[in-house]
């Protein structure tokens, strides 16, 4: 490994930074998505046990995304990652009905906590590959998010699976923290 | 996208904000949707009842089950994902999954299930037998009990490719519960003699009479392992079947001839990975299989049981006689030890990256 | 009676560990040999053909069984017994019975600022 820091030392830095917390329910497609913005293999993905961290490089920014496990037994640990958190990215399972409410509700808990404070919002609706998918609007409706009034939120429907919308929500997130 | 706009242009600005306000983006789920009707995809609010979905019938969509009691339901086919909710007192035969299977609110209920992701939430006395190509998880959930899959039908080896779900990359036995109860262990294994046909009976109905389902442990697309329960001997030997294009067939062959002549050898695990020739060295221990591995993923079983070393070698060489395609065995008790654990470290950091 | 730093040597693991082409994805190097067992001395043998990409990524996975609440990896580079590089990196907190996996960046340096392959010789 040494030999490697050797030969690559890291860029002195002009793209800025950005810490991300991609949260969601459990079976929401979080690491599925961390890895399709990473484009990597997608053919397999264990569920988290724990987190994964990724930093991922984008035109002008580096973005250290953290994906942090969504089982309800694991979502009180959330709150140990809040600090410094530049944009919150939330994954909804849009073809899972049975749990819209409890994943609007756990993101209302998350948009109430003081260590988020105007941290802008990035919605993914996800799955919409499976059949009983909701649009992003019904999804967008059902959470609520016309009432957000102190910080800037997009939702973007996508599909981890075929790669589709993932692109376009990150060209949101630099279009957002630029203008920051 | 408008060709007019140079690339510097494009840079600038956000490409969704620039399609809201020409033409909406079209992505491949508009299509696949069309001439689709949902409720072809979902089985809800059933009671006695058997039913379910032939071959070609939900072919790679998503299926829901909800709301049944005293059901049997079999889902003959490949799909992308399956949710079970609320369920009471219902047997399963959920064809290959692509994605997950999630399991929420359901009660005394039975499963043969082949997945990628084996989720459970609020479950009580479940028995499932899986095939799982990741470690299967489970969430206040409690009775549950795991077993080996095993099953066929004349179509499901080819399901299980169309779903990619690999039939010896099967982690049925090595179970995460993310409740742990120091007071109350919450999964146990199967009976090791359970028998399938005891748990979900071949279905009768008239719509499920030409499937040709056998139970005969010889002729399952999965092969039987014996998972994370005890190990009947102190003596393990690693078998691998190097890709030459039908490694899986002569896998099976080698699997049923030992399983017929060889009853003390136990098969405890199998994978499916794909070695680059520096893995290859170091599993090995020797350059010889270098290039071969580079011909696709091969084939490793730990067998066990006393003197497995030996039978394993004398049916290996049985097996080449005749045959191009290559097989490694380990040659020493002492060996294959460290052989076992480096190829299924390996193979582990492989199936969780 | 153990103490708490002892409990938590003896309930982590450090999984494995690779090194992957950024641009591709594509994984170059990996290695599952347990890395955290601080005595020994292991050795990695990179492909030559990482010298080619333009960004590699690290990645390791470890598990924990206890909590933690300010975990942070160090590690030095030594070269000829002077230490040459140094990065840490803070994780903060660490889910009781979590496995987890960390991967950052590590892109190439200007080529004048690279360190010719001969002088590792």
């Amino acid at each position: 490994m040494g030999l490697l820091d050797l030969l690559r030392k890291m860029k002195s830095g002009n793209d800025k930074e950005l810490r991300i917390l991609l949260l969601g329910l459990d079976n929401a497609g979080k690491t599925t998505i961390l890895k399709s913005l990473a484009s990597e293999d997608i053919s397999h993905i264990t569920p988290t046990q724990g987190f994964n961290i990724k930093s991922v490089q984008s035109p002008g920014f580096k973005l250290n995304v953290w994906d942090i496990g969504g089982q309800r037994r694991i979502r009180p640990y959330w709150k140990n990652y809040f600090e410094n958190t530049d944009l919150l990215i939330y994954v909804i399972d849009s073809a899972d009905q049975k749990r819209f409410e409890e994943t609007s509700l756990e993101l209302t808990e998350l948009l109430e906590e003081d260590k988020l404070m105007g941290a802008p919002l990035l919605v993914f609706a996800n799955k919409q590959d499976l059949l009983s998918a909701a649009p992003a609007d019904e999804v967008a409706k059902g959470l609520g998010l016309d009432a957000i009034r102190d910080r800037k939120w997009q939702i973007q429907a996508c599909s981890a699976l075929t790669n589709e919308g993932v692109k376009e929500g990150l060209d949101w997130i630099a279009k957002t923290c630029k203008k920051k | 996208m408008g060709c007019i706009c140079s690339k510097l242009f494009l840079w600038r600005r956000p490409r969704h904000e620039e399609l809201q306000e020409e033409q909406p983006k079209q992505f491949s789920w508009d299509k696949r949707r069309e001439g689709l009707r949902k409720e072809d995809y979902i089985i809800k609010d059933q009671k006695d009842a058997t039913l379910g979905r032939v071959p070609g019938t939900v072919n790679g969509q998503q299926f829901l089950v909800q709301n049944c009691e005293n059901c049997n339901i079999y889902v003959f086919d490949h799909s992308a994902a399956i949710n079970i909710d609320d369920c009471v007192n219902c047997n399963f035969f959920l064809g290959p999954i692509k994605s997950s299977v999630f399991i929420r609110d359901c009660k005394n209920c039975k499963f043969i299930l082949s997945c990628q992701q084996f989720r459970t939430r609020d479950c009580n006395k479940i028995d499932i037998f899986l095939c799982c190509n990741t470690q299967p998880i489970i969430e206040a959930s409690s009775g549950m009990r795991f077993g080996c899959y095993q099953y066929f039908y004349p179509e499901l080896a080819d399901h299980f490719k169309s779903a990619g779900v690999t039939v010896f990359n099967n982690n049925w036995g090595n179970i995460h519960d993310f409740t742990q109860d120091p007071d109350e262990q919450h999964f146990s294994n199967l009976p090791e003699d359970a028998k399938i046909e005891d748990f979900l009976s071949i279905p009768l109905a008239e719509e499920f009479s030409k499937m040709n389902i056998s139970l005969d442990v010889s002729k399952s697309v999965v092969p039987k392992t014996h998972g994370n329960r005890r190990k009947p001997s102190d003596e393990s030997t690693l078998v691998v079947f190097f890709n030459d294009g039908s490694c899986s067939a002569r896998a099976f062959s080698f699997i049923n001839a030992m399983r017929s002549s060889h009853q003390e050898c136990t098969l405890i695990q199998t994978k499916e990975v794909e070695l680059k020739p520096e893995d290859a060295q170091r599993v090995f221990n020797t350059d010889s299989y270098n290039n071969i591995v580079q011909q696709g993923a091969v084939i490793g079983m730990e067998y066990n049981g006393d003197d497995c070393v030996e039978t394993c070698k004398t049916e290996a060489l049985n097996f080449m006689k005749g045959s191009v395609g290559l097989v490694f065995v380990s040659q020493s008790q002492s060996e294959a030890e460290k052989q076992i654990e480096d190829f299924y470290n390996f193979a582990d950091m492989q199936m969780a990256v | 009676m153990p103490s708490k730093a002892e409990d938590i040597m003896k309930g982590f693991k450090l999984n494995w560990m690779n090194l992957r082409d950024a641009d591709s994805g594509r994984i170059l190097w990996q290695s599952s040999d347990d890395l955290s067992s601080p005595d020994k001395d292991h050795e990695a043998r990179v492909p030559k053909k990482i010298l080619k990409c333009k960004t590699v990524s690290r990645e390791i996975n470890f598990s924990s069984k206890e909590q933690m609440d300010k975990f942070r990896l160090e590690q030095k580079v030594y070269f000829k017994g002077k230490i040459l590089e140094e990065w840490y990196f803070e994780f903060g907190f660490v889910i009781p019975d979590s496995t987890n996996t960390w991967q950052s960046v590590i892109e190439a340096a200007p080529e004048s600022q690279m360190m010719p392959a001969n002088v590792l010789k």
